[in-house]
């Protein structure tokens, strides 16, 4: 009895139930901004919200029960404790994409800083032009053509060197604007937001996010086309990479 | 002639030709071995570029980065000659021989060799 007690008080306290419906009400609301929300930084805003107010009903129960163990009774509140590990997952999901992937691979043996590179002054001289913070270029020691960009702390943009090996000057030039593209419409930031929000929300289910994730390598193909003034060189690059994945 | 001459290497035609074009010349760049092969056979860079990163996993060629004002790209060159690519082949075949058929490949080789 009093181990009941002590699992539901929660839910017969109105003013606790109250603040927990009013913030899964929110959580909603924040989901159904977040669907119509094209600019992907807003959308990602969004994202944060609607987790937020999703989870903190469950924090406010973890913070506010004060039962954990009964002698002779093992766990009285089971809930307690398999909230709080998935609690603590999602946190170690959060500090590993945010922390430590970029971390690790500014650290990893197979990357390398370009300095001094007329590819760096390239990027360099197209990032200026959009008035953003200057991403730093990074080469990965492997023959897979490979790039992508991470913009958690501070912009890079990473491509591989069988990429350059592959593609002419100005298709590697389109891939690396974009890459470019990618950071002006914060798609990093918006990747990550979408892949906590699919391992932390029920509501995911209902969230087409290859439609996000395809306008935004819309977007930065549109920015390269543009950058270049044709879609030659983007699309010779992206050819010789579809070679290279289904070759031999 | 040297394709039929390599394919006992247990090697794709087109990785057999690669590591030949490398013998040929110390060290080159994916291009430079596209332009090597490309007159003898219809080929593409892409195809050179994965059998070459294949070798490279095999341990048959080595890499090093190059960079320069320019561009960055790999510097590829055999990590044996043919002759002791060859002789590491024979070997490990021979050592195999030996440990799989013990006394009956000895005696083999014993009767091959005093013919």
């Amino acid at each position: 009895m009093v181990c009941q007690e002590c699992v539901f008080g929660f839910f017969y306290d109105p003013v606790k139930m109250g603040i927990s419906v009013a913030s899964l009400a929110l959580s909603v609301l924040f989901f159904v901004l977040m669907r119509r929300q094209a600019e992907p930084r807003r959308k990602a805003l969004l994202i944060y919200a609607h987790l937020f107010t999703l989870i903190f009903p469950v924090v406010f129960y973890i913070f506010t029960n004060s039962c954990i163990r009964i002698s002779g009774a093992g766990f009285c509140n089971s809930l307690k404790p398999a909230l709080t590990i998935f609690l603590v997952t999602l946190l170690a999901s959060v500090i590993m994409g945010y922390l430590l992937t970029p971390l690790m691979l500014r650290i990893s043996p197979r990357t390398s800083r370009v300095t001094n590179h007329r590819l760096e002054g390239f990027v360099e001289a197209e990032s200026s032009k959009l008035g953003m913070r200057k991403p730093s270029l990074h080469l990965i020691d492997t023959a897979k053509p490979i790039a992508f960009c991470v913009s958690i702390f501070r912009p890079r943009i990473y491509v591989s060197i069988g990429m350059a090996d592959l593609l002419s000057k100005k298709e590697l030039e389109a891939v690396l604007l974009h890459e470019v593209g990618h950071l002006k419409h914060h798609s990093s930031w918006l990747k990550f937001s979408t892949y906590l929000h699919r391992l932390a929300s029920p509501f995911s289910v209902f969230t087409d996010f290859n439609s996000v994730f395809r306008q935004a390598e819309r977007e930065a193909d549109a920015f390269a086309v543009a950058g270049q003034g044709t879609a030659k060189h983007l699309l010779g690059a992206k050819r010789k990479v579809e070679e290279f994945e289904r070759c031999c | 002639m040297q394709q039929k001459s390599l394919s006992y290497l247990k090697l794709s035609p087109l990785e057999a030709e690669v590591l030949q074009c490398l013998w040929e010349k110390e060290k080159m760049y994916v291009r430079d071995i596209y332009n090597c092969l490309k007159k003898e056979r219809k080929v593409a860079l892409t195809s050179i570029a994965v059998i070459l990163d294949r070798l490279h996993k095999k341990g048959l060629v080595g890499r090093e980065v190059e960079t320069s004002r320019g561009g960055f790209r790999y510097l590829y060159s055999a990590a044996k000659d043919q002759k002791e690519f060859e002789r590491t082949l024979v070997e490990n075949t021979v050592n195999t021989l030996i440990s799989r058929f013990g006394k009956t490949a000895l005696s083999y080789f014993n009767e091959r060799f005093s013919r």
